[in-house]
């Protein structure tokens, strides 16, 4: 604690004053020397503390100064000090934070970041949507629980797919910094798959992630996940492929994901490009399920001229690769999913693909194209209400010997198509659907109304012509 | 077709979205063909049988195969180890060629529809016994698996969830026994809370009496296979071929026992019918 400082002229408290006028844009010049001159003005912190009602642990205020005290200039410390104070806010360990500058008894100057208290706990419920699903969900969540930014969060939710979830996350910055972050997680889900799937699958899993986001718009994930899976209430007509898949299985993976995004928006972007990869590897550290999986995503948005049309292309695309030899099948649990509004549209949600009865049985290798045309209305004067013109096509399979890898034939028994023939075959016969609709931006949801018309489809797919409604965060 | 009473009604339907997709392809997946049912019954395959010539080690997987093979079926046995596949969680269960599973309750129902059930079965009194069966004989079995720490190690922990990770095979063993546990003394609530394996035994052996007595010296306790018959033998079948030394166990194989023509009996239906 300090008091405030005497000013004696010429003060630092007038260079810095001079100085912080000079960064906002205010002009310099008024305490003698040019604004340049202020900013590279040398200068020594002398003390650097944090006042109010926040708590900090003692080794997180040391990392969290060092830069500050490091400083050599007005305008290091000026900088330092206000992102110290930015750190604080971000992490939930104060609000309102305000930097003081005063000067030091012994030369130099003492930084003081004045901190208002908060809020500690949070108890929310409300509706979260997700992709085709909408959800009611209680959270409660603590920050700084000890002293370093650390925030723990339980979410409990019901939905219309995922009929019960709990999830139990621990959080915490590497060091100070906010963008960087560790994160334990232990999350247990029923997801309901009917009517697309005759089952339920629970999920059980623990993850431990370590997270990187850069301010460029590149964020890092790795993250190890322990999961245990039950395929679980089959119905009465589940088909044999999928009380095959029926049972328990236990998942210990290593992923890691990369990501871009430097849209304007996520939802309805109309300019910037996402690009997002993932690459997991299951079995590594035990488990009963070995495979190397990838999936890739890029997504373009540029707006014609100055007009208010944008054009958005997508591409999306996986492969499921097993590692338990050439006869090995994939889970259930871990295969890609093709169909719905935030896929293809024109298809029932898990409407394109592999499929026993009537019921989806996903797929090893996926594709998935669009392109979508986004319009003014006439007589609409918000933004947020767009025309939609739009072209989805992908295609989904199995990599085993009911999938790509089995062998056609015809009715006396030979051979009508070879592996080649087959591969040609799926890059070259997707399911297409074009049709035109509507898009709104609701803050953090999408939501479309589309008219579509299915143009080649497998006659296995469930092709759904006609109005398709649907909200969600990520579209193709 | 259009007529001339209702022509923009027919032209309506010709472009109606009913007609899409315009284009049909051939699907990328083709389902594993069902020629003849599959009964599917626990075990690891006859490679894992230990030398043991009967196709699963459970009791109802053996009983309902059994009721099949009294009834001349002609199906094919396909060994699993998960009994979430069936539509009722258990095992065993009947994938007919149309695709339609039957669970183990139904599939005497289903033998029934298709004319393939076993004859009426001459005993009098045939229900009370199969009862007696199954209140006092199959808990016996069942404790075994499951509930005497011995043979949970031995039977229900290595036999049935051999195949799982160490954590799903201890959290699925740790209910599974709970669950057997609370079967097993509802069965026989006249023991309170006492059970173990002393009383199982003892109720057990007083039913193996009354089929003993029933058997006399003909091949099946009916007269001819029947219900009670694929139950009996499938019961003591698995109390013989446990692969550790219970009192019930001890009472069977004895060198003088009583209850030698009862096992000649059921090692004579497990060669004839309950092999793979």
């Amino acid at each position: 604690m300090s008091s405030g400082a005497e000013f004696e002229a010429p003060s630092v408290q007038s260079m810095l004053g001079e100085a912080i006028r000079a960064f906002q844009g205010g002009g310099g010049g008024g305490g003698g020397g040019s604004a340049a001159d202020l900013r590279s003005h040398r200068i020594a912190v002398n003390r650097a503390s944090v006042e109010g009602d926040v708590w900090c642990r003692r080794g997180f205020l040391g990392q969290l100064f060092l830069p500050v005290l490091g400083a050599q200039t007005v305008a290091e410390v000026v900088r330092e000090s206000r992102e110290a104070a930015g750190k604080l806010e971000v992490l939930g360990m104060a609000s309102n934070v305000a930097v003081e500058l005063d000067q030091a008894d012994s030369g130099g100057v003492n930084v003081r970041l004045l901190c208002e208290r908060a809020k500690r706990y949070r108890l929310r419920t409300g509706v979260d949507v997700g992709n085709d699903e909408g959800m009611a969900s209680v959270a409660g969540r603590m920050s700084n629980i000890w002293g370093g930014g650390e925030t723990a969060e339980a979410t409990f939710s019901r939905g219309s797919k995922t009929q019960s979830s709990f999830l139990g996350t621990l959080t915490a910055p590497v060091g100070t910094d906010p963008l960087t972050q560790v994160e334990l997680r232990a999350a247990q889900a029923v997801l309901n798959a009917r009517p697309y799937s005759a089952h339920d699958e629970v999920s059980r899993s623990l993850s431990a992630a370590y997270r990187a986001v850069k301010l460029a718009g590149w964020q890092h994930q790795l993250r190890y996940l322990a999961e245990w899976r039950e395929i679980c209430n089959l119905g009465a007509a589940a088909s044999p492929t999928l009380r095959a898949e029926a049972g328990h299985t236990l998942k210990s993976s290593v992923e890691y994901t990369f990501t871009y995004d430097d849209r304007d928006s996520t939802t309805v972007p109309t300019s910037g490009t996402l690009a997002k990869a993932t690459a997991e590897v299951a079995g590594l550290f035990g488990g009963d399920v070995r495979f190397a999986k990838a999936r890739a995503e890029l997504q373009t948005n540029q707006r014609l001229g100055a007009s208010e049309w944008i054009v958005a292309t997508g591409a999306q695309g996986g492969l499921l690769w097993n590692l338990d030899g050439p006869r090995g099948r994939s889970s259930l649990a871990d295969r890609f999913f093709l169909g719905g509004l935030t896929t293809v549209r024109g298809f029932e949600y898990r409407g394109i693909g592999p499929r026993d009865r009537n019921d989806s049985i996903g797929g090893d290798v996926f594709y998935a194209v669009g392109a979508s045309l986004l319009t003014p209305l006439p007589y609409v004067t918000t933004d947020a209400l767009k025309g939609h013109l739009w072209a989805n096509a992908g295609q989904l399979a199995l990599l085993d010997d009911r999938g790509l890898l089995r062998t056609p034939r015809d009715s006396s028994g030979g051979r009508t198509r070879g592996l080649a023939d087959e591969i040609r075959r799926f890059f070259m016969q997707p399911s297409v659907a074009v049709g035109v609709g509507l898009v709104y931006r609701q803050s953090i949801v999408r939501v479309e109304l589309s008219c579509g018309l299915p143009l080649v489809a497998a006659t296995t797919d469930r092709p759904k012509a006609g109005l398709q409604f649907g909200l969600g965060v990520q579209f193709l | 077709m259009a007529t001339a009473e209702a022509p923009l009604r027919e032209i309506l339907k010709s472009i109606s979205f009913t007609q899409l997709p315009l284009r049909r392809i051939e699907p990328f997946f083709e389902a594993d063909p069902i020629a003849v049912p599959w009964l599917h019954i626990y075990g690891a395959g006859p490679a894992a049988s230990e030398g043991s010539s009967l196709a699963t080690f459970d009791v109802e997987c053996l009983r309902v195969l059994a009721v099949l093979r009294f009834a001349g079926y002609r199906f094919d046995i396909a060994h699993t180890t998960e009994p979430n596949a069936s539509p009722d969680g258990r095992l065993p269960y009947l994938v007919l060629p149309d695709g339609t599973a039957l669970s183990g309750g139904e599939i005497a129902a289903h033998l029934e529809r298709t004319g393939q059930g076993l004859p009426p079965c001459p005993l009098d009194g045939e229900l009370a016994y199969r009862t007696m069966v199954e209140r006092c004989l199959a808990p016996a079995a069942e404790y075994l698996a499951w509930v005497d720490p011995v043979g949970f190690e031995a039977v229900g922990d290595a036999r049935y969830l051999g195949g799982y990770p160490a954590v799903v095979r201890c959290a699925l063993g740790w209910v599974r026994s709970l669950r057997a546990a609370a079967a097993v003394r509802a069965g026989l609530p006249e023991y309170g809370a006492v059970l173990d394996s002393e009383v199982v035994a003892e109720n057990a052996l007083r039913t193996l009496d009354s089929l003993l007595m029933l058997l006399g010296d003909g091949e099946y306790l009916a007269g001819a296979p029947s219900l009670l018959d694929a139950h009996a033998a499938a019961c003591i079948n698995v109390l013989l071929e446990a692969p550790l030394k219970s009192p019930l166990r001890s009472a069977l194989l004895a060198p003088d026992s009583k209850y030698t023509p009862l096992v000649e009996y059921a090692l004579r239906v497990a060669e004839r019918h309950l092999g793979t």
